[in-house]
Order: C-alpha cells, then structure tokens, then sequence
C-alpha cells in the first residue's frame, strides 16, 4: 500500500536580477526550510518536496523526493525570466508525479505550490497562467518579492498572492519561514471541504503582505 | 590517554550513557564518589561542563565564526546546516535560547573587547547575530568600518575565537550536564536535566555525529589530563579481554540509553487535551449485545496528530440497540476546524436517539420467498417492498435531524463570546462543525432456519462500511469510494442543504442481505489504512481476529498441521511487532500482530489464511490472550498502537459480530 504523499513544489525565479544576496538567501531559505520540516513527525512522514527553478528556461533541478532523502539544489542566479515555461513544465511534473485517487491506490494529498519571483516574466505565460488556474490540480501559493513583480500577473495564475515591497534578505528569508509553517499546517489539516477555501494558511510576518 | 580506559573517563562515560562491559563498570561506579567530590570542589564542574558543552558544537561553530570562514564553500554549508538544526532542537524544550546564546556572547565580547571608545554592543550583537543565522531583519545597516571590529578582534587574538565558542556552546546544554554532574539536586529538575540529555544525544546521534560522545569523553580527557590537581590515586588494574556485554545498572541515577530510535525522527509527543468548553475525551469503548447472538463493539482514539499538538479528537461513535435492530453512527469532525467534534457528536447523538425511537417496533416482514428482488430499488433508489423503504426512510430521516440538530448547536453557541475569541475573532459558522455522519442500522432475518443479516446504510462524506459474508472470504462494500481526485477531499454533514433531500441521501445508501460473518464502520482514519477495501477489509477483519480483538474461530478441524505448527514454533516475531503506543507517561511497547505477515509464516495466500479463519485464532499470541482486556479494551489499544506511515488521525472503529 502506498503512502499519501503531501507533494510541495518550489518555483523558484533563479533570473540575473536575483543574483548576489537574494539568491543566496534562496539557498539558505531552502535549508532553513528542510531543518524546520526535518523536526515535524508529520511532515517526515508525509512530505515530498520538488524543486524547479527558471530563467531563460525552466528545469526541474529536484525531482519529487521523500523529505530525509532531499539533497540540497545547486542554483546559480543568470539569465530571463521564463514564467510560461516553468507554469508548463510545472503542469507537467504535476500530472506525472503526483497520484490521484484510483479504485486501488488513495491518492496524494493535493500538492502546494510555492512560486517565488522577482520581475517581470519575459516569455509567453498567460495561457500556462490561465490553464494552470482553471486545473484546480495543486494549490498555487505565488510571492512577488520586491517591487519588479507583478501582482497582476501572479493574480492570473492563483488567488493567493503575497507580495513585499522590498527585495530584501529579510523577506525571502521571511518568506521561507513561512512556506515551512504554512506546511507543516496543510500537513496537519489536510481534510478540506472540496468546495471551499482550498487551505487554511498561517498568517504572514510583517514583511509580507496578503494581495486582496 | 584514550577514552574509556582512565577510571575518570570510564565513570564519565558511564554518567553519560554509554554502554560498558560489567567490569569496567564497577570500576567507574567504584570511582563516582571521589570524581563527584573532585568536581564539586571550587568550579572544576563549571568548567567541565563548559568543555564538554564545547565539544557539542565546537566543529560547527569554529566554521561559522572563524573570520577565515568562506560563507560559500560545502564546508560551511553543512556547519551551518548542523548548527541550526541543534539550536532549533534546542529551542523546542529551551524556547528562548537563541536570545540567550547572543546575548551572552554579545556580552562577553564587550566585556572583553579592549580600547573601544565606542558603544559597539549593538553592532557585535547584530553581527553574532548574524554570523550563526540566528538574525531575524536586515543585519547591514551598521557601517562598514563598525562591522570590521568584530572581524579584525577575533582575527588578532586566536583565543578570543575559542573563548567565544565556549560561551555560545553553554547555554545550550550546560544547565543539563550541571544537573547530571550533581547528584543533590531536586528530583524534578534533575528528571527534567536527565529527559533533555537523553532527547539531545539521541537527536545528536541520529541527525549530526554519530560519535558524538565519543567526541566529548575525549575533550573531557583531554581536559582532566590538564588538570593535574586531581587526586592521584593507584587505580585498580582493567582487566583486558573482559567480555564486552552491556550491563544495565541498577544504580539510582541511571545512564541514559542512547539506543538509536526505530525511525530517524522527531519524536512523536503526547499533549493533553486543551482546556476549555466542549470537552470530548480522549478515548471511547463499548459495547452492546444484541438479540440473534450478536455483539456490538466500539472504540475510538486521538490521532498521533492530535496527541502531538495536544488537540482534540474529532471521531465520535455512537452504538445503541432497539427491537429488532443494532443501530452504528460514527463521525468525523474536520480536521481543520476547531470545533467540529461538536458537529460529530451530535449529529451521532441525534441520529442514534431517532433511531431507537423509529425502530424500537419496526419490523422486517416475514416473507416466503427471498431473493434480489425483494431489494429492487427504483430509479431514484427507493425500494419496492413497503417495509424496506419505511426502514431506507427512517434512516434518512436520521441524517436530516442530525444536520437540523447541529445547525441548532450552531445557533447556540452563535452569540457568545468564547467562540468568537477562540476563532481569532471571528463569527462561529456552520461549517465550523463539519463532520462527515454515517449511520448503519443491522437486524436478522431468519429464513428456512438460516439467519440472514439485513443491513442498511447511509453516509455523508469519507469513511467506510463493509460487511464480510459468513461463508466465504468476500467483502461487501457499503460505501461510495473517491475515484477522482486528490486524497482529503471530503463532503460533511454541513455542506449544504442538498444533502438533505432523499434523493441524494438514497443515492448514498447502500442494502446488505445475506449471512454476515461480521459488519464494520470506520472512519476514513481506519480505512484509509486498509486501502483497496475490496481485499483490505478482509485482511483488517484477519488483523482483528490475530489481535484477539473478535472470538476465536473454532473448527472440528485440526487448526494447524505439524508442518504449520513446526514453521511457527519460535517465530512469533516474525507478524508480532512491539509498536509504539503514545502514552501520557511516554512511548508504550504494545504487541500488535498483522496478518500479511502470519500467512507468509504459514506458507499461504492472505486469502487462503482467511478463508480458514480458525488458522488466525491460533496465532493470537500469548500476551494477547491472557492481558484480561474485553474485546473493546483490546479494539481500542490496537487502534492505538497499529502503525502505518503517514496514518496519524483519528481512528474509530464500530464492529458488529455473531458469537461464536
């Protein structure tokens, strides 16, 4: 019999603009997020975290992996701003990895979704967008750091948005410390009622505000 | 001087936990009393303790602040990886212990830090701050040449770097080595100091050096050779090639066991309930007989979920007897609503209490002939036979005045303050009593002096219902099964009115006739455990019967051959597992048996094994049979103890058998 998976995905913008400290700080918000989750039973149990990064393409660098068994991404700032590939590919590993409920097989929980970027998207993404949000496949959390984001757009992909006027290591690592809380309560509270609010999130630090 | 082989070091390792042979042993007990009072005398203890704290850390921490450091390399990264996950490991008995190891080494920079004219405290504060990624703003505001203080100090002065070291190493865990070193000290705290080691060396072991207190006897060596003041001594002779069989000693303060846990994890925790309103406790069990020769048993227990955030058990049960009739509602409250156990247990409540009334003389008409038509339903499901569709009716009825009672259990708490507090100020909803109800209603009908089972079901959301026929190894599922989706999403009791209509509640009805062997309603807590229900079912009955949670199945038959008898003699391991029950006072061992395993052991197919139950019944162990608990007691420790991955909710189960 196999397990019932909570499936996260990180769609991490790894563009030029992210070069420097912002990026380091992914890699260490990336970290802090695998030591918080490593001290919950629950997640240990339960939580399989992929991770995809795009610039002027989009790859997945981590394939779904089992929590104990995640070794950390290499990632490198350089290069555009590929949304609509990494939306597509997302779709993509989403329908290959994650298992839906079958007369023989308990399906995962449904994936979260962490998207993070910092400007503007420079290919075609507004049919990945559209088709991505009419799906209704995994719950999409979108964070637009810094003010070269637009919250309109990550509007188009999901409900949820958040959003920090700065580019600033102190809300990418904020926005870390969430993403784990925010984990550790959809593990906790998976049951949800199909036709409302899809899942109950933490609130946001201070750094980060909730885009109505 | 190597570890292990000086008395001092011995009696050391020996407080510590680690595992000596006998002899060497006695030896260290035989030398505690002269260490203790060496220790005690002046600070010898404060230092040592400062050492051995030291050597916890002292790799990591070197990484990270020495000003050589090169925040880039896979060095750095795996130092500063091992030094979080201590300090939040910490941070989860010691809340505020990051605060305390900043402010003692901001502290003692300042102290130290010569010729400043300057007032640096906030600058070395942000920078420690800084340096072992305990910061939580922006830490660059500082100037550039401010900063380089810091920098350029520890950089002059090689010791400073080690002196540093020592004073953020303390404050993690030299409370608790102080508390084990001192053996007059108040009970309570010590068996604080004493679980807090235990936690630490265990999660030290698992997560980041496995030769941890190896590492630290041989600091503390290395430090006592130093310390020439101590008492010399002709120490008795160790004597070589000793058989090296651990002792576990029966000394009052007893070393820590430092055995690795089953799985690399965090600990599951036991919290209590919360305090408050609408107290739902923690177990249930019980049981009923009904006419016919049947028995009724039930039990319900808090998730491991809810144990470890010490939250509320959502499931309720209710079972009740009335005529004919043995009457089953279970429930579900949602997970991520605060208050749906109150929808739980009322809707079972009200349902339970209608029922008894409808069926305290409803009957199920005798009839010379039975046969699938008699239970032919017409195309919005409604039967034929006018005492089948009076019972299909009542059942129904049952649903519509549990959701209406607990949409009145709404309204009644709806204006009160507590509530709205305890929701984070917000107005109580409906929906924060959603809870998925199923009801089963079950009486015998004896024809041609057979006795038939005839069961009626009916279920708002996830959850199970099966019953297994008498003679042959068969599940009857009673339920709709999610065929599409994502695990978890689930429909209540309160999702909308429409469920209130017959229509949708006869789609979500199912019938049973037939000879029953036995009759099961579980949360999905339970089900999802056995999933397909097609074969998983049958092997949860098999699970029950091995557990001695159902009577034993007899048989004129011999039960076992000698060739069965032979393969099980001795291997009672092998489908016998000492799992983990969490407990108020800890982790409890409780045998649990499965019956995978036990038809393997036996050289069968699990449907062959249940196809000759008698087979099970001979495999309950031992320890099973003679712990004197009713079959409920049982039922409800092994809903506690099973394990599965990933299966941490609540688990109800609502059995309905024939005897013998």
């Amino acid at each position: 019999m196999s397990i019932r998976r909570l499936p996260v995905y990180l769609l991490l913008d790894c563009s030029s603009s992210m070069t420097g400290q912002p990026i380091e700080q992914v890699r260490q918000g990336i970290r802090a997020l695998l030591d918080d989750l490593s001290t919950e039973p629950m997640a240990i149990e339960t939580v399989y975290l992929s991770v995809v990064t795009f610039n002027s393409t989009a790859q997945q660098v981590i394939l779904l992996t089992e929590l104990m068994q995640f070794k950390e991404p290499q990632i490198q700032a350089s290069g555009a701003t590929a949304l609509g590939a990494a939306l597509r590919l997302l779709k993509d590993c989403l329908n290959k990895e994650v298992r839906k409920n079958t007369i023989d097989q308990k399906g995962d929980w449904k994936p979260l979704v962490f998207l993070m970027t910092d400007g503007m998207p420079t290919d075609s993404w507004e049919a990945a967008a559209d088709d991505l949000k009419q799906q209704k496949i995994a719950n999409i959390i979108a964070f637009a750091a810094g003010p070269g984001a637009d919250v309109n757009n990550l509007k188009r992909i999901t409900e949820i948005v958040l959003k920090s006027d700065e580019l600033s290591p102190g809300a990418l690592k904020a926005f870390f410390k969430w993403m784990s809380q925010s984990i550790v309560r959809t593990g906790k509270s998976v049951q949800v009622m199909a036709q409302e609010t899809p899942i109950d999130l933490p609130p946001p630090p201070p750094q980060i505000q909730i885009v109505p | 001087m190597t570890p292990f082989n000086h008395p001092i070091t011995l009696a050391l390792s020996w407080k510590l936990g680690a595992k000596l042979s006998s002899a060497d042993l006695a030896l260290a007990q035989q030398q505690w009393p002269l260490i203790h009072t060496w220790l005690l005398q002046n600070d010898h203890l404060e230092k040592l303790v400062t050492v051995m704290s030291c050597a916890m850390t002292k790799a990591e921490l070197n990484v990270l602040l020495s000003p050589q450091r090169s925040p880039h390399s896979e060095h750095y990264t795996e130092a500063f990886s091992r030094w979080i996950k201590l300090v939040h490991f910490v941070q989860q008995t010691k809340t505020n212990v990051a605060e305390v190891i900043i402010r003692q080494a901001t502290q003692w920079v300042t102290q130290n830090l010569a010729n400043s004219s300057e007032n640096l405290e906030d600058v070395i504060c942000s920078q420690i701050r800084k340096r072992l990624y305990l910061w939580n703003e922006h830490p660059d505001s500082e100037p550039r040449s401010k900063r380089q203080f810091l920098e350029n100090w520890l950089t002059e002065n090689a010791n400073h770097l080690n002196r540093l070291l020592e004073e953020i190493s303390k404050p993690l865990v030299s409370d608790e080595l102080k508390m084990l070193f001192t053996d007059n000290m108040d009970s309570k705290k010590k068996r604080q100091a004493t679980r807090f080691w235990e936690q630490l060396t265990q999660y030290l072991h698992t997560h980041l050096h496995p030769h941890l207190i190896d590492t630290v006897i041989q600091e503390t060596a290395v430090y006592l050779e130093r310390h020439l003041d101590f008492p010399k001594q002709n120490y008795p002779l160790r004597s070589e090639n000793v058989e090296s069989t651990a002792v576990t000693p029966v000394d009052s303060s007893p070393p820590m066991t430092l055995s690795k846990p089953r799985f690399p994890s965090p600990k599951w925790r036991w919290q209590p309930l919360p305090e408050g309103r609408d107290y739902h406790p923690e177990y249930a069990h019980h049981s009923l007989t009904l006419p016919a020769g049947c028995t009724l048993i039930a039990a319900r227990v808090r998730g491991k979920k809810h144990k470890h955030e010490g939250t509320h058990c959502d499931d309720w049960f209710e079972i009740a007897h009335s005529g004919d009739w043995g009457i089953i509602a279970v429930a579900d409250g949602a997970g991520s609503k605060l208050f749906s156990r109150i929808g739980a247990r009322v809707a079972c409540q009200t349902a339970i209490n209608y029922l008894t009334e409808k069926l305290s003389t409803h009957k199920i008409s005798p009839r010379t002939h039975w046969s699938a038509d008699t239970f032919a339903r017409d195309d919005s499901y409604r039967f034929k036979e006018p005492d089948l569709e009076l019972t299909q009716q009542f059942l129904h009825e049952a649903m519509q005045i549990a959701y209406q009672a607990v949409a009145k259990a709404h309204l009644a708490r709806d204006d009160s303050k507590y509530y709205y507090k305890a929701l984070g100020n917000r107005d109580l909803e409906l929906s924060d009593f959603a809870s998925t109800l199923l009801l089963a209603i079950h009486t015998v009908v004896t024809f041609k002096d057979v006795h038939y089972s005839f069961v009626l079901t009916c279920q708002i959301g996830d959850g199970l219902t099966a019953a297994l026929y008498q003679n042959k190894a068969e599940a009857s599922v009673l339920s709709d099964l999610e065929k599409h989706g994502f695990g978890g999403e689930t429909e209540f009791l309160t999702s909308s009115a429409r469920k209130l209509e017959r229509d949708y509640l006869s789609s979500k009805t199912y019938p049973f006739f037939g000879p029953m062997r036995v009759l099961m309603v579980m949360t999905d807590g339970v089900a999802d455990d056995y999933f397909p229900p097609a074969q998983g079912m049958l092997r949860l009955w098999g699970d029950m019967v091995l557990n001695g949670i159902l009577p034993e199945v007899t048989t004129t038959a011999a039960p076992l051959t000698e060739d069965q008898l032979n393969r099980l003699q001795g291997r009672k391991h092998e489908y016998m597992s000492l799992e983990e029950r969490i407990l108020e006072a800890g982790p409890h061992p409780t045998p649990v048996c499965s019956s995978t395993p036990y038809a393997n052991l036996l050289n069968l197919s699990l449907e062959q094994l249940l196809a000759s139950p008698w087979l099970l019944t001979a495999g309950v162990p031992a320890d099973i049979k003679k712990n004197g608990l009713t079959y409920e007691e049982r039922l409800q420790t092994w809903l506690d103890s099973y394990q599965v991955r990933g299966s941490f909710d609540d688990r109800t189960l609502v059995i309905l058998f024939k005897n013998g």
